[in-house]
């Protein structure tokens, strides 16, 4: 009977020591499911916040996008309007001089001739200027896309180009292959690589014929003496260097970094040209994600070249 | 020489006016030359209104030259004005820019334009390019602007 009093005393005992501990789990459940929906409505409000700043930060990209597209085309407008308005009239001054000595020729004397011929010079010159700043700005501003380019059809539609702005001069332009294709925008490495072959065949002396030999090869970027950075995260470091060799005058090493520079000309008046060619050629090669160069030594002819990234399909 | 064939040249600008004239004369090429001064004038010329009413001192013109950047109306609705006529849609639009836009040469040739030709700054090539021109306009044929049946009136009627 005692024992089992006892027995139910304990029973109950245990029944009671169950029953508070259902309690104190049920209390620490409550409380659990509270922080839960705490939590999860923190989340809620800051998932709200996310979303509307993504949307504020579209809305801010959109419309900064907007004004870049609006500068890009006032810009685009004030470049058509240097071509259109600023050549207007140099067409006027060219054109009346000409005709003012073609008319009144055999009444000026020699040296009214020559003022009217310097006249019409300096205006070719300008439309020289205004033409290169024109494919300067074409080169810096236009969209960019790289696509996978065979260099052998840009070099044969180069070459193919040249014979008419060498002036009767006697060039031999060399071209070996292969030609790899590359990761370029076509028109942009056609003007690039026409730049380089009309510079070749132009600083020689007068009596040597000129002499340009073009060729490409694979290698791997930060091989020779200059180091390239194609960013981290282009893990192929494979590169195809253009070379354009030439047996013209040269270039001095303390000129050798200058030459890219828009509008320097080492020459004066001795060549023609308008400085810009060669800037176009450093701005064309960045915009396509490469590198320029030229190893030179005076007397020995210069070799520029240019390096872009191997199309990933070749 | 062929028969006589009136080139309509539409410039704003009088010294280009002038320089084209020159440049013809240097190209011997001897054609009687019109011009206009922009857009409007253009197509008053073209449906004989106004000053230009009289056929025989203003005559359709086998050939126009037309700039594209003029005040009033530019070239582009010119030709496009051109195209829409009945019996003017054949004539032969040559532009004659300053502009080396691709966007522009293509525009041009959206809107029914013959041939773009960009104006080069030395009166010599200008003269040069005359010449293909006069060359490429006598060995042509064109069509008559003028329908069968058709005669001065009827071009009046064009508007």
């Amino acid at each position: 009977m005692l024992a089992m009093n006892e027995a139910l005393i304990r029973g109950s005992v245990q029944q009671h020591e169950l029953t508070e501990a259902a309690e104190i789990l049920n209390e620490q459940l409550r409380l659990e499911i509270a922080e839960r929906l705490r939590a999860e409505e923190a989340l809620h409000r800051a998932q709200g916040l996310l979303a509307d700043r993504a949307v504020r930060l579209e809305e801010a990209v959109s419309a900064r996008t907007l004004e870049l597209t609006a500068t890009n085309q006032q810009l685009e407008a004030f470049v058509y309007s240097i071509a259109h308005d600023l050549r207007a009239p140099l067409r006027a001054m060219q054109g009346f001089s000409t005709l003012l000595v073609a008319e009144a020729g055999a009444a000026l004397s020699a040296q009214s001739q020559d003022y009217a011929a310097r006249i019409s010079k300096s205006a070719q010159f300008m439309d020289a200027l205004l033409i290169d700043l024109l494919d300067f700005s074409r080169v810096s501003e236009q969209r960019v896309e790289l696509t996978a380019v065979n260099l052998e059809t840009v070099v044969a539609s180069v070459l193919a180009r040249l014979p008419h702005d060498l002036q009767g001069k006697p060039a031999r332009v060399e071209s070996s292959g292969p030609w790899p294709v590359v990761l370029a925008h076509e028109a942009t490495l056609a003007q690039v690589l026409f730049n380089l072959v009309s510079n070749a065949v132009k600083f020689i002396r007068p009596d040597v014929s000129p002499v340009v030999r073009l060729r490409a090869e694979e290698r791997m970027s930060g091989e020779g003496a200059m180091a390239l950075d194609f960013g981290p995260s282009t893990p192929d470091r494979r590169v195809v260097r253009v070379w354009v060799e030439d047996n013209g005058s040269g270039i001095a090493p303390r000129h050798q970094e200058q030459i890219f520079r828009i509008f320097t000309r080492l020459n004066g008046d001795k060549y023609e040209g308008t400085g810009i060619g060669l800037a176009i050629v450093q701005k064309g090669v960045e915009r396509m994600g490469g590198r320029v160069g030229v190893e030179s030594v005076p007397g020995q002819g210069s070799r520029f070249w240019f390096e872009l990234r191997p199309s990933p399909t070749s | 020489m062929n028969e006589p064939q009136t080139f309509l040249l539409v410039d704003d600008s009088v010294d280009n006016l002038f320089l084209m004239r020159a440049a013809f004369k240097m190209a011997k090429c001897h054609h009687p030359l019109q011009e206009v001064h922009d857009g409007e004038e253009a197509i008053a010329y073209l449906n004989g209104e106004g000053p230009y009413g009289d056929r025989k001192i203003f005559p359709l013109p086998t050939v126009m030259l037309l700039d594209l950047n003029m005040p009033k109306k530019g070239g582009f609705e010119v030709l496009e004005w051109v195209r829409a006529q009945p019996v003017l849609k054949r004539l032969t639009v040559i532009i004659l820019t300053a502009s080396t836009r691709r966007e522009d040469v293509a525009q041009s040739f959206d809107l029914g334009a013959n041939s773009v030709l960009v104006k080069p700054t030395s009166l010599a090539t200008l003269a040069a390019m005359m010449r293909c021109l006069c060359a490429w306009v006598e060995i042509s044929q064109f069509p008559p602007l003028i329908e069968a049946g058709g005669n001065e009136k009827h071009t009046q009627q064009v508007k």
